[in-house]
């Protein structure tokens, strides 16, 4: 009696042990936009429909602000730079006297890839 | 006397286009709205010793908005820029560059529907901006 309480106690812990781990398996989980910037999007979007005269829309929304780029610094070196939804400010006496000043909205909306490629 | 009038000559041009430059200035008192439709690709090549630069909806050089700014930028299709051998190429959807000052509120906002891709090839400079903001010395 008492070897089988154990061993139907340790496949408890066996499968909830595995069920853990199975759902922290993902080491990156991808997390979705807040509603803000859901609105935002969908605002953009509204827009260009507007525009464009359509209605439909099927493909998945993804926003991003990033920097992605590589460079050699040098002469006769390349230098590839790609800017999206980003501001840059160059320290100096004029930090800060340059760009918005008030509340700013970057909105970049790409259904495509994005390829920075130094080669 | 022919080699100091080839000497004049560029000095001048040097004048000219340093004067050019630095008059490039342009003031907007009230709001500013620009906005870019485009139903195909874009793209953006410098080749050779060559410099490509494309601005779409974007603000470049010595600009001050004293109201709102908002920039948008639809396509349809591909965006890219390439530069290759020894080019430059630098490309600006929707972006402010350079000594660009904005009193109010601002809005970017770039749409792509296709893909975005960025080369450099030899020793080229590839820059591509998108709803970005680059302020310089």
């Amino acid at each position: 009696m008492n070897r089988s309480f154990y061993i139907y106690v340790a496949a408890c812990l066996f499968s909830f042990s595995t069920s853990t781990f199975s759902a922290s398996s993902e080491l990156a989980p991808r997390q979705g936009m807040s509603p803000l910037d859901k609105a935002k999007v969908h605002s953009v979007q509204a827009q260009n429909w507007a525009k464009m005269g359509k209605a439909g829309y099927d493909a998945e929304e993804v926003t991003e602000r990033t920097t992605e780029g590589s460079s050699v610094s040098g002469i006769g070196s390349r230098s590839c730079t790609t800017n999206i939804g980003t501001t840059t400010t160059k320290s100096g006496v004029s930090s800060g006297k340059y760009g918005p000043s008030k509340n700013s909205d970057n909105i970049v909306i790409i259904k495509g890839d994005v390829v920075s490629l130094c080669k | 006397m022919k080699n100091l009038m080839k000497t004049g000559l560029a000095v001048g041009l040097i004048a000219v286009f340093s004067v050019a430059t630095a008059n490039a200035k342009v003031s907007i008192g009230g709001n500013n709205q620009q906005s870019v439709d485009v139903k195909g690709a874009v793209s953006n090549f410098a080749m050779g010793a060559g410099r490509a630069t494309q601005n779409l909806a974007s603000n470049s050089g010595k600009v001050t908005v004293g109201g709102n700014n908002k920039q948008s930028v639809d396509v349809k299709g591909a965006v890219s820029n390439f530069a290759m051998g020894a080019g430059k190429a630098t490309q600006n959807l929707a972006s402010n560059n350079g000594k660009v000052t904005i009193g109010g509120n601002n809005k970017q906002s770039v749409d792509v529907k296709g893909a975005v891709s960025n080369f450099a090839m030899g020793v080229g400079h590839a820059t591509q901006n998108m709803a970005s903001n680059n302020s310089e010395d």
